[in-house]
């Protein structure tokens, strides 16, 4: 009996752990500037709105005390930062499953000789970090004319996420019934007909876990942004962010521009929540 | 009704294939004549090379060297999706993402047959394996005996020139699996298609195949119908391998006046017929070796099985040797009762001690003898 | 051997070999199954050889020479930059955070994963509940995550500052000076824990409950059912775990970049944020790319000394087979 008192009361200091500073940003970008600035700091907004939310993305809306507010000055920043993010995430996604479902097939399925070392060499290209690369990336960059470019970000976003599906796909893959190919083969299908008509549209609900992971871990992103494309035309979100968050203190602004970043990853991760529930953990 | 069908005969000349650097070969220097329209078993434990007979014969994998023919064409360097050869897979899979009638359709959809022709042939194996109503289902909805004969069926809607089956029962329980053994072995009948049977299941194979190749290491061992194999093995290994119950192998030396003896003395024979070599090993199946009460025997009764009508004993001496003996249930023995072994010449093997091989020994009548 | 048909019906001959609508053996069946999987991984091994070892190797190349921030002239350096980084006693202060701070991520974020993993074994009420809502921080972006921390900690408009001053107590900063490397391991192992946590209780149930029952009967308290039991069949997971954690702490960038910017004075200046300061604002390419290159390096043997240690024979699972 006290072991299940106990653990209740575990399981609430869990909870409270894992939710309160989630919870937290999301009322204060339902509170106005006016109620979060005052004296005493309390949970739940008296007077939720979504008028943080109205001025960001370009309308007006009322301040607390009926006077008219016009848009945010940060909406366009953020409004651009979400739109290219977005561009930026697609491309990421759709470029590094052309070339990484095929890889991760061939290495996880074919009875190829240099298996063992193409895997090997993926998992040594995942442990680069970052660090290493910007700062070439940088370099190199500053000569190509590829600094501050969507294009540019596209290609350093795929530096990560290529290696990570071609990783994640070839255990996708090889949970795939072990004979299919060979049944395909003897049904009239070439090794290339077997990979294309058969493999891909056996395990389409793993590849759409595959491109959603490649589009949040794009959406994700912060160093490359950060240093590539800050203050360009071509900022993506986290930038955009950045600069708000350094540049204007008015968290209940801040805190709804960053709410409205973290909705198209978790939209995106939560319609199809269903085919990436199995990855959570190999994914890292 | 009779359907249409070609009876191909197929031959493997001298066919030898190795995985990579393998220190053997996987099939080494294999010839087999398949004959048109028989159902052969190929027989042997994993990794004895009896897939990869398979897979060289549906052309998954390509040999080093020798021919393969169907009928008088060298199939040898075209590949499966030419072949004409159907497959029924472990575990009797289909396309999991596909429904059954678009995973028997697909053979034929890649052949870019018309679309009533599809329809009609669905139609006809849909009604032979009675899965007309199942067609729109998925692999995962139904039972497993549902799946073995939608597997079947899409195997037989191309019309193959040869049937390969890879175990196909291995996933299915003992009591349904014999009686698609059955179901096979009826189609199979009416078919008439020429069908390889790839098993690990000495039952399986002797019951319902025409011919059984045994495979060990790669090499083909013996090719017999399923009888001769019984009563004729090549081998001590394959008398045993092929044998329902423990096969008694007892290593025996002359005696004076014909006499053999086993197990230190403890059993003396006295086999009927001419002189034997000078050195053997007695073969006697556990059917073949009757035991009957008697207080002087160094045998006795170490344990006892009932199985259905009949009685397995394991008896054994002071020193530890075993022997195994089946009679009918008319009189149970208990267990520790002496009994004396006797062999039942007629169907007694001899087999050289030192290769494992058969001697052509005979022996003529059947005479019970005394320790 | 020859052809024969049935005698009953005079059907058309099915030919032995079968047509598939082309005239010839396709192309991707004619090679060997090794070109056609070189085939398929050729695109993403060109890609890789382009974008990730090419920049590595330019890499090296920078850290051994000098460049002219103004100019972009570059000249080969051999090691000075590497001697001028080592002798530096801001990138040995770097050094020494870096450390204290994967240290303080491992230990909070392996404590709080397990915690939750063993805690998740339980049965309680809401148990569904908290099991779908503990991945919330993990698939927050890190850079959100540190925004989001931020209102927590801020000492004018956070969340603890506010408890802090209806409780009476002194105003509350923990990012200050001697706070910030904990409290920003703090969120380092608030965001990680959960895959921890995940990762450990798959493991944690697999374990055989008799194998507890039994424990029970034989009189063993519950540290003793801990170690005797448990541990052997986490150790290896969690080792894996704490592997990625520490690698990932000491790559952390936005959760300092955001919380703290490296300050305050230089109090959370990790090694990844001097590579970035050094480069990106001071534009200093040689010494940025040699301490990123020694970072590299040192974090690269740690690891792989650690995976080497968590799976020696007899350790690890193994040992669960015996208990």
């Amino acid at each position: 009996m006290r072991r299940k008192v106990l653990i209740h009361i575990l399981a609430l200091i869990a909870l409270i752990w894992t939710v309160v500073p989630i919870v937290w940003i999301v009322l204060i970008s339902l509170m106005y500037h006016h109620e979060f600035a005052s004296a005493d700091i309390h949970l739940f907004p008296h007077q939720p709105t979504l008028a943080n939310y109205v001025r960001l993305l370009g309308g007006a809306a009322p301040d607390w005390n009926g006077t008219a507010q016009g848009p945010n000055a940060y909406g366009p920043l953020i409004r651009e930062g979400l739109l290219n993010s977005a561009q930026v995430a697609v491309w990421v996604t759709v470029l590094s499953m052309i070339v990484a479902v095929p890889a991760a097939y061939a290495l996880s399925r074919v009875q190829m000789r240099f298996r063992q070392a193409g895997l090997l060499t993926i998992v040594a290209t995942r442990s680069i970090p970052p660090v290493a690369t910007t700062i070439p990336f940088f370099a190199l960059y500053q000569g190509l004319g590829l600094s501050g470019t969507k294009t540019g970000l596209v290609i350093a976003h795929m530096t990560i996420t290529v290696p990570l599906l071609v990783w994640i796909g070839t255990s996708f893959f090889g949970g795939l019934p072990p004979g299919l190919e060979r049944m395909a083969r003897v049904d009239g299908c070439s090794r290339w007909r077997a990979f294309a008509r058969v493999v891909v549209p056996a395990s389409r609900h793993s590849m759409t876990a595959m491109a959603v992971i490649a589009f949040i871990t794009s959406w994700d992103e912060f160093t490359f942004a950060l240093i590539f494309n800050t203050g360009t035309p071509a900022q993506t979100f986290p930038p955009a962010l950045s600069s708000m968050f350094f540049q204007v203190s008015v968290p209940t602004d801040v805190a709804s521009a960053t709410v409205l970043g973290l909705i198209p990853p978790l939209l995106v991760a939560g319609l199809f929540q269903r085919y990436i529930r199995k990855v959570n953990l190999v994914g890292l | 009704m009779e359907p249409e069908v070609l009876q191909v005969g197929i031959s493997v000349e001298s066919v030898t294939k190795r995985y990579g650097k393998a220190p053997r070969a996987a099939l080494d220097d294999v010839d087999l004549e398949i004959r048109p329209g028989e159902l052969l078993a190929v027989l042997g434990p994993s990794g004895g090379g009896k897939s990869t007979l398979l897979n060289v014969l549906a052309g998954l994998e390509p040999v080093n060297s020798g021919r393969l023919r169907f009928g008088d064409e060298d199939v040898t360097d075209i590949p499966a999706e030419r072949r004409n050869v159907a497959v029924v897979f472990q575990s009797s899979m289909l396309y999991p993402h596909l429904s059954l009638r678009k995973s028997i359709a697909f053979a034929l959809t890649m052949q870019k047959l018309p679309a009533e022709e599809i329809q009609r042939r669905i139609d006809e194996v849909a009604g032979w394996q009675r899965i007309d109503h199942l067609l729109d289902r998925k692999p995962h909805e139904v039972s497993g005996g549902e799946r073995q004969r939608s597997a079947v069926a899409k195997a037989l809607v191309s019309h193959p020139a040869l049937l390969l089956m890879d175990e196909p029962f291995s996933a299915v329980d003992a009591q349904l699996r014999r009686q698609m053994r059955t179901e096979l072995a009826k189609l199979h009948r009416q078919f008439g298609t020429t069908t390889v049977f790839v098993t690990h299941d000495q039952e399986e194979a002797m019951s319902i195949a025409d011919r059984v190749a045994v495979m060990r290491a790669g090499k083909l061992v013996q090719v017999a119908d399923p009888l001769t194999l019984y009563r004729r093995p090549a081998s001590a290994w394959l008398a045993d391998f092929v044998s329902v119950q423990p096969f008694n192998l007892i290593p025996v030396e002359h005696q004076d006046g014909g006499a053999l003896s086993a197990f230190g003395g403890s059993l003396v024979l006295k086999p009927p017929g001419g002189p034997l070599p000078q050195r053997l090993d007695l073969g006697v199946r556990p059917e073949h070796l009757r035991i009957t009460r008697s207080e002087s025997s160094a045998f006795r009764i170490l344990t006892r099985e009932i199985i259905g009508g009949q009685v397995k004993y394991t008896i054994t001496t002071d020193r530890g040797d075993e022997l195994v003996a089946v009679r009918s249930d008319d009189e149970v023995l208990d267990a520790d009762t002496p009994v004396d072994p006797a062999v039942d010449w007629a169907h007694a093997l001899a087999f050289d001690p030192d290769s494992g091989d058969r001697l052509d020994v005979r022996f003529n009548e059947v005479v019970a003898s005394v320790s | 051997m020859s052809t024969v048909t049935k005698p009953a019906p005079p059907g058309p001959a099915y030919p032995v070999e079968r047509s598939t609508g082309r005239p010839r053996t396709p192309f991707s069946s004619r090679i060997s199954p090794t070109r056609f999987g070189l085939l398929l991984v050729a695109p993403v091994a060109v890609l890789l050889v382009a974008i990730v070892i090419y920049p590595v190797a330019y890499s090296l190349y920078l850290s051994l020479s000098h460049t002219n921030p103004f100019t972009g002239v570059r000249r080969f350096a051999g090691v000075d930059n590497f001697q001028q980084v080592l002798s530096d006693p801001d990138f040995w202060h770097s050094t020494w955070l870096t450390v204290y701070y994967v240290v303080c991520v491992t230990v909070l974020a392996s404590a709080v994963a397990l915690g939750t993993a063993l805690l998740l074994r339980e049965r309680f009420v809401g148990r569904p509940v908290l099991m779908a809502l503990i991945v919330l921080p993990w698939s927050l972006s890190t850079y959100a995550a540190g925004v989001v921390w931020r209102y927590i900690f801020s000492p004018q408009y956070g969340l603890l500052a506010a408890i802090a001053q209806q409780l009476g107590l002194p105003p509350l900063d923990l990012l200050s000076k001697n706070t910030a490397i904990p409290a920003l391991a703090l969120v380092h192992a608030w965001q990680f824990a959960p895959l921890g946590a995940y990762f450990l209780l798959a493991s944690l149930q697999v374990i055989p409950d008799d194998l507890y029952k039994l424990a029970k009967v034989d009189g063993m308290g519950i540290l003793r059912r801990f170690r005797t039991i448990t541990r052997p069949y986490i150790r290896l997971p969690f080792a894996i775990y704490v592997v990625l954690v520490g690698g990932q702490a000491a790559m952390a960038f936005d959760l300092i970049y955001f919380l703290t910017s490296g300050g305050p004075g230089g109090a959370s200046q990790t090694l990844t944020y001097a590579i970035y300061q050094e480069t990106f604002q001071d534009l200093s390419f040689g010494p940025g790319a040699a301490m990123s290159w020694i970072l590299l390096i040192v974090v690269t043997v740690l690891t792989a000394g650690y995976y080497v240690a968590a799976m020696k024979p007899g350790s690890g699972q193994d040992k669960a087979a015996e208990a």
